[in-house]
């Protein structure tokens, strides 16, 4: 009989479907603690150009593993301020490169820290870890 | 002697006269008998009939009432001229009918105690976990969907609202669950001391009890069939 028990016991907690998730992976989560949703991982000061109104404007190439999915676009940001938005090409690969044409172009020599991070709806995901640029 | 023809005439006359009078006296008996189909035999004639009203001469008449399970009752009863006698009568049963119906009765109620009833609290228990899986099944499937709400959410207010909503779930699923196997565990273990009891119980079983009718023919040495019994009309005078 104590078999029998045992057995029914056994199969019962077999069966039970545990949740064993703790949500806190979701990169627009406060409480993330996971990787950075996106890592830059080139930076190329590609072109500098200006339109008919003699405007100057800086053209950055940046290349970035993005590793969420779920965005609209990606906000550049410069020594902490944000410089730019951009809907990026959304292609759903591992490295996407984006261009922003800014209307602060960097100084030449200077060395920026630059950041990135994944937007939707106004929202933002965590920033991604600073990358150090000499500007050429 | 020569008796001449018209003193023979009267004197036939007054014999017959003397003896017609004796026959036209009667007195009326009425029965109500129960049970209802019980045999009722009188001077050991089979009367078949039931609650009858009787015309019979006058003097003593003996009557004998039997029904199956009870007790055989015969009385004589005297009828006198125009008289209407009642017979009220309730045939009691037999001391063996009785005893046999308090062992059955003891027998059934061992039978229930040991066998139906425990039966029905382990189906009772089993049968009230079903439930508990079930609104287990549906907090798990909410669980899940607010984890895939959660996962979509690109908002902080969203956000934290479907991980609150999760927790709930997840809170109500484990409850559910938990009950439920605790009341599979609680009849499996009483389902074994079931088993165990029921085996102990027919292996010491006695045996139901039986009860042989006894024919009415045992009772008395009037040759009648027991078949009689319940077929009687109703309704029917008899003259004697």
């Amino acid at each position: 009989m104590r078999y029998l028990f045992i057995s029914v016991i056994m199969l019962l907690l077999g069966c039970s479907k545990e949740i064993d998730v703790e949500l806190n992976y979701n990169p627009y989560d406060p409480d993330y603690t996971g990787e950075p949703s996106v890592v830059i991982e080139k930076i190329e000061k590609t072109t500098w150009f200006s339109y008919n109104n003699g405007q100057e404007y800086e053209k950055v190439k940046i290349t970035a593993n993005v590793k969420y999915e779920n965005y609209e676009t990606i906000e550049l940001y410069r020594d902490g301020q944000k410089i730019g938005s951009d809907s990026w090409n959304n292609e759903l690969t591992d490295y996407i490169t984006a261009y922003w044409v800014l209307t602060d172009p960097a100084v030449a020599g200077n060395t920026y820290s630059y950041q990135v991070s994944l937007a939707k709806q106004d929202n933002e995901t965590m920033l991604s870890s600073e990358y150090e640029f000499t500007v050429p | 002697m020569e008796i001449k023809p018209l003193v023979f005439l009267a004197m036939c006359l007054v014999i017959g006269f003397a003896f017609g009078q004796e026959t036209n006296e009667y007195g009326k008996i009425e029965f109500k008998i129960y049970p209802m189909s019980a045999i009722i035999k009188l001077d050991g004639k089979l009367l078949e009939s039931r609650d009858t009203t009787i015309i019979l001469k006058t003097g003593k008449h003996h009557f004998i009432l039997w029904a199956p399970d009870r007790e055989l009752f015969q009385t004589d009863v005297e009828i006198y001229k125009d008289s209407t006698i009642k017979i009220l009568h309730e045939l009691k049963y037999t001391e063996d009918y009785l005893q046999y119906e308090i062992d059955l009765i003891a027998y059934k109620k061992l039978r229930k105690k040991k066998v139906t009833l425990p039966f029905l609290g382990l189906a009772f228990l089993g049968g009230s976990s079903v439930p508990f899986f079930k609104w287990a099944d549906q907090y798990h499937a909410k669980a899940l969907s607010s984890i895939t709400m959660y996962e979509q959410a690109v908002n902080e207010q969203n956000i934290n609202s479907y991980k609150e909503k999760h927790e709930r779930y997840r809170n109500k699923y484990r409850l559910n669950q938990s009950i439920g196997i605790g009341l599979v565990t609680l009849t499996t273990l009483c389902t074994g001391f079931y088993i165990k009891s029921l085996i102990s119980y027919y292996k010491s079983k006695s045996p139901r009890p039986t009860y042989k009718n006894v024919p009415f023919t045992k009772n008395t040495n009037f040759s009648i069939s027991t078949d009689f019994v319940g077929n009687y009309s109703c309704n029917l005078f008899i003259h004697f």
